[in-house]
């Protein structure tokens, strides 16, 4: 049975890495946490790392858009869209593979992607939290084409990743990692704008565990008070589930105008 | 669905060399190789942000195609670029 090691989320704006010092207070705040985040993932050496992100129309197009799909693949290529820095990773195609039969049978039909070229969602914590060098299992979760998957059947896919790991091989340490969020709102009129108190209320949510209250919120709210970007914190909810959902470490938040995103960075307790 | 001609356009202008100055500069031409209705074309030619997203574009891929057509992401909603001028 594999052992998951490590268990994160972190915003996944380009800016972090295309203007990293943007703002003279809130940058280094969010430095020193990513740095921490880099710290604890290098301390936890997983083998694997399973990144739940979702896509911007880099990988999946309306001639077929998945719900969820995970890339069983030896390798993914970054797109580097606008210009936004990285390189080939690897994958792990036995890994993205076995997961797609575990999650299969606990009723979750995931497609799979035996090519899965990665954008900026799973490029820029790649990237900024050192994990270019380790085998990237990405899980794509349809955040931004509606119908969405619920916010409650995100949970529970989280808790059904946290059973298929156990199917994985004996030694293999895995880490999952949630990118997303937090408010922005993405080619709509309120762009630039950021809820700074919607950001710390889900951040205290995901810190609590309180899956519960995060799930009770509806698209309409999350669209309305936080963007259309924030409805990207399914991807939280399917890491924070995976991980047993007792709670976790907020690393640093900050309301990112220039980036125009609200910020948020956190470490999640891995349950027994 | 003609949405899928939008978002296939915009996907081609990212990644097509030279593509992006063709549609600048013989915007009807190009236009005219994608399955567009005659209410998206319009609104492409007007770089009219709220128009495509009302036909359906998403939101995402609307300013992808506004910004590769020389609008600022903070104009999206206001500028009075055209593809017609």
């Amino acid at each position: 049975m594999a052992r998951l090691v490590y268990a994160g989320a972190t915003s996944h704006v380009s800016g972090i890495l295309r203007s990293p010092d943007a703002h003279p207070d809130f940058s280094p705040r969010l430095h020193q946490g990513w740095e921490r985040m880099t710290a604890d993932l290098e301390s936890a050496n997983p083998d694997v790392v399973l990144i739940i992100g979702t896509d911007h129309y880099e990988t999946f197009g309306l001639e077929n858009y998945p719900t969820f799909c995970i890339g069983a693949a030896t390798k993914h290529d970054a797109w580097n869209e606008h210009g936004i820095p990285g390189n080939t990773v690897l994958g792990d195609e036995s890994v993205g593979l076995s997961l797609v039969g575990s999650l299969l049978e606990r009723g979750f039909d995931v497609s799979r992607s035996l090519e899965m070229p990665l954008d900026h969602g799973y490029m820029v914590p790649i990237q900024r939290v050192g994990l270019d060098q380790r085998r990237i299992v990405p899980l794509f979760v349809n955040c931004n084409t509606p119908p969405l998957p619920s916010l409650e059947r995100c949970r529970d896919l989280g808790r059904a990743l946290r059973e298929a790991l156990t199917e994985l091989p004996d030694d293999l340490t895995v880490a999952v990692l949630a990118t997303g969020g937090l408010s922005h709102w993405v080619g709509l009129p309120q762009t630039g704008e950021i809820n700074e108190d919607w950001d710390r209320r889900v951040l205290e949510l995901i810190s609590r565990g309180d899956l519960d209250a995060l799930t009770a919120m509806t698209d309409d709210d999350i669209a309305e008070q936080a963007g259309n970007g924030a409805l990207e914190i399914r991807t939280w909810i399917v890491a924070a589930a995976c991980a047993g959902a007792t709670g976790g470490e907020v690393l640093a938040q900050a309301p990112m105008h220039a980036w125009v995103t609200g910020i948020g960075i956190i470490n999640l307790e891995v349950a027994a | 669905m003609s949405v899928v001609g939008v978002h296939r356009l915009v996907r081609d202008l990212e990644r097509r060399d030279g593509l992006v100055d063709r549609l600048l500069e013989q915007p009807a031409a190009v236009l005219e190789t994608y399955p567009l209705s005659d209410d998206e074309r319009e609104a492409v030619l007007n770089l009219d942000a709220a128009a495509l997203v009302d036909l359906g574009v998403n939101p995402l891929v609307m300013r992808t195609l506004l910004v590769l057509a020389g609008v600022a992401n903070p104009d999206i909603y206001s500028h009075t670029l055209s593809l017609r001028s």
